[in-house]
């Protein structure tokens, strides 16, 4: 992905100084507004140790609140620092220690601020006593800094919170990549080279039928070249490519493989993981024709209920009780699912209702493929 | 064999088309005569038990039994020679070790076959009984690597069968030969108990004594006879001793 198509990334800075002068601004033009908190105390020539009256309008709500007090000012300043503080703090692992940190620091800013302008306030001797002060500075202390650190502590959590999206995405990307390498290699190199051998033998006694041979791998191969780039894909795509797979097979086995693909037109255009079916044919032409000198059938459905989508890839081997779990293509298969639907997906192996063989029974969320956008 | 006789050639592989094109080369190869051509293991050891050929081109992955299979399958004094066929690299690199004259690559071509067959004349005019019994060990040693065995290849005359390994109820040895119990029948196996014991599942198959192996679930019971000697009893009726060697696995058998 090019670095300029991500304005947030390209200049993380903009935003949190953009909002911090604004707040300072905010915070200028309030305390031209409100009346200061200070004449209360300095004007009268006493300390008012009440409750302030019921606010009659906005300047005397702002007054009430404190706002436009020096506090307010050192808060906006301080924001930055607390910004700072709120970043380096490492929630997974310190959770407790980063509750602490917020109240100690909220009691050291109150108590900071509010004696700093109790002492600056009044000259020495004409100080109040402490205790007449204390509901002053809870008034006009406590909630400029509460409310500045709560405004860090969100801001935090929302920078957090997209970082932690990019970071999943980016996991997410890096997984499909990886699934694209492992996907490449599904069609196996032994595969092609069997496919060329029949090829090199039908071109001396049967030219057209080594063409029609040839044309089928390339369609395979022009399949597996599309849809690199590709999540998901419509079910046709799969089942047109399962077909070519084992059109081409059968041709190699001769008599011993037989197949049935079932998949109801109107169910073509479900949107399914690329290359979902591949692997499980696979396995079920390695492990039933491919393993039995009787030779083998395969056979693909798809059935839809209601809103679940129902695929089946079963062969008639061994069996899932008799062969050894060595079937590599469905640890992949269970990995895509879970990647492409992680709670909402059930994957089976059983013996099909037939009898003997092996039956993989995938149970996916029915979705219409959208078209052709890459994923 | 002189240099001026041709090469008796045995053709096996599962695929048709393959087969018909190794064949049509050996057709074509004026030092070669192709005597027979099988589509799996079990065809190819009935072949090369009433043929008898000098050569054998054959595929490595087949269905029950492999190229491997098949070569270490071989019994008595005549080993032909092997140019394995496979669309599997490491099992080209594997089917040199194993002491075969060649190995060919998938799809084959006319200039690569021509080239192995010139190692077997050279191969086979000067190869030794030997070399060829070592081939037979090489390959059943390529083959117990590839997994553990789930079938035995018996011969009764020129006719080879498979002995599924979860019908046997149990193993003893004679000489060079396993002994396979089925019921009330004994089918005689190329091999040792030591490789047995290498192939078989340890979660079917125990060994008891220095010539015995049975089938963990067909036993029926396990009475201590003398110090460290059990009897096993089979639900088949078979009566088998236990030696002061494998106490300690007969042990887990009654877990």
């Amino acid at each position: 992905m090019p670095a300029t198509s991500h304005p947030t990334t390209r200049r993380p800075w903009v935003f949190p100084v953009a909002g911090w002068a604004a707040f300072v601004l905010a915070a200028i033009a309030a305390g031209m507004y409100a009346e200061s908190p200070m004449r209360e105390i300095i004007g009268a020539g006493r300390v008012a140790p009440r409750l302030p009256a019921p606010a009659t309008d906005v300047s005397a709500l702002l007054y009430q609140l404190g706002v436009g007090s020096v506090t307010w000012f050192a808060a906006a300043v301080a924001l930055p620092f607390l910004a700072w503080v709120a970043r380096r703090i490492d929630l997974d692992r310190q959770r407790n220690r980063a509750i602490a940190i917020v109240v100690m620091l909220l009691v050291a800013l109150v108590l900071a601020s509010g004696t700093a302008e109790y002492l600056l306030t009044f000259p020495s001797g004409m100080r109040p006593p402490v205790i007449a002060y204390v509901p002053m500075v809870m008034r006009l202390h406590f909630l400029p800094w509460a409310a500045v650190l709560g405004g860090v502590a969100v801001f935090e959590a929302r920078r957090r919170a997209r970082v932690a999206a990019i970071e999943r995405e980016r996991l997410r990307a890096e997984a499909a990549e990886q699934r694209l390498v492992a996907l490449s290699s599904q069609l196996q190199p032994h595969f092609l080279f069997n496919t060329l051998q029949g090829i090199s033998t039908l071109i001396h006694r049967d030219p057209q039928a080594a063409d029609d041979m040839l044309t089928r791998l390339s369609d395979l191969l022009r399949d597996v070249l599309r849809n690199r780039d590709r999540t998901r894909v419509p079910l046709s795509d799969e089942t047109r490519y399962a077909r070519t797979y084992l059109e081409i097979a059968q041709i190699r086995f001769g008599p011993r493989l037989s197949f049935a693909i079932d998949v109801p037109d109107d169910l073509q255009r479900a949107s399914v993981p690329l290359f979902l079916l591949q692997p499980l044919i696979e396995n079920a032409l390695k492990h039933g024709a491919g393993a039995q000198i009787r030779g083998g059938h395969v056979a693909v459905r798809a059935v839809r209920h209601g809103d679940r989508l129902h695929l089946t890839v079963e062969d008639d081997g061994p069996g899932f009780a008799s062969a050894p779990m060595e079937r590599v293509g469905l640890g992949n298969t269970r990995e895509r699912l879970r990647a492409a639907f992680p709670d909402d997906h059930h994957i089976s192996l059983g013996a099909p209702d037939s009898g003997a063989g092996a039956v993989v029974r995938i149970d996916i969320p029915w979705q219409e493929d959208a078209g052709e956008q890459p994923a | 064999m002189s240099v001026t006789q041709s090469m008796r050639a045995v053709v096996v592989d599962d695929e048709p088309l393959v087969r018909e094109r190794i064949s049509a080369l050996v057709r074509e190869t004026s030092q070669l005569e192709l005597v027979g051509q099988a589509e799996n293991g079990l065809e190819a050891l009935n072949l090369i038990s009433t043929l008898q050929p000098d050569l054998l081109f054959i595929d490595v992955e087949m269905p029950e039994l492999s190229g491997f299979g098949v070569v270490a399958a071989i019994e008595g004094d005549h080993v032909p020679g092997v140019v394995f066929v496979t669309a599997f690299e490491h099992y080209a690199l594997r089917a040199f070790d194993v002491g075969a004259i060649d190995y060919l690559h998938k799809p084959v071509t006319p200039q690569r076959f021509a080239a192995a067959v010139e190692r077997a004349r050279q191969r086979l005019q000067q190869g030794s009984a030997t070399q060829r019994r070592a081939l037979v060990e090489g390959a059943a040693l390529a083959e117990r690597e590839r997994g553990t065995r789930t079938r035995y290849v018996v011969r009764r005359g020129k006719v080879h069968y498979f002995v599924p390994v979860d019908q046997i109820d149990w193993i003893d040895s004679a000489e060079n030969y396993l002994q396979l119990h089925v019921g009330d029948r004994a089918h005689l196996a190329r091999g040792t108990l030591k490789e047995a014991e290498e192939e078989l599942d340890p979660a079917r198959f125990a060994r008891i004594h220095r010539s015995t192996i049975v089938a963990i679930d067909r036993v029926q019971s396990v009475r201590r006879h003398e110090s460290g000697v059990h009897l096993v009893q089979l639900r088949t009726g078979a009566n088998l001793r236990s030696s002061r060697q494998y106490a300690e696995r007969v042990r887990r058998l009654l877990r």
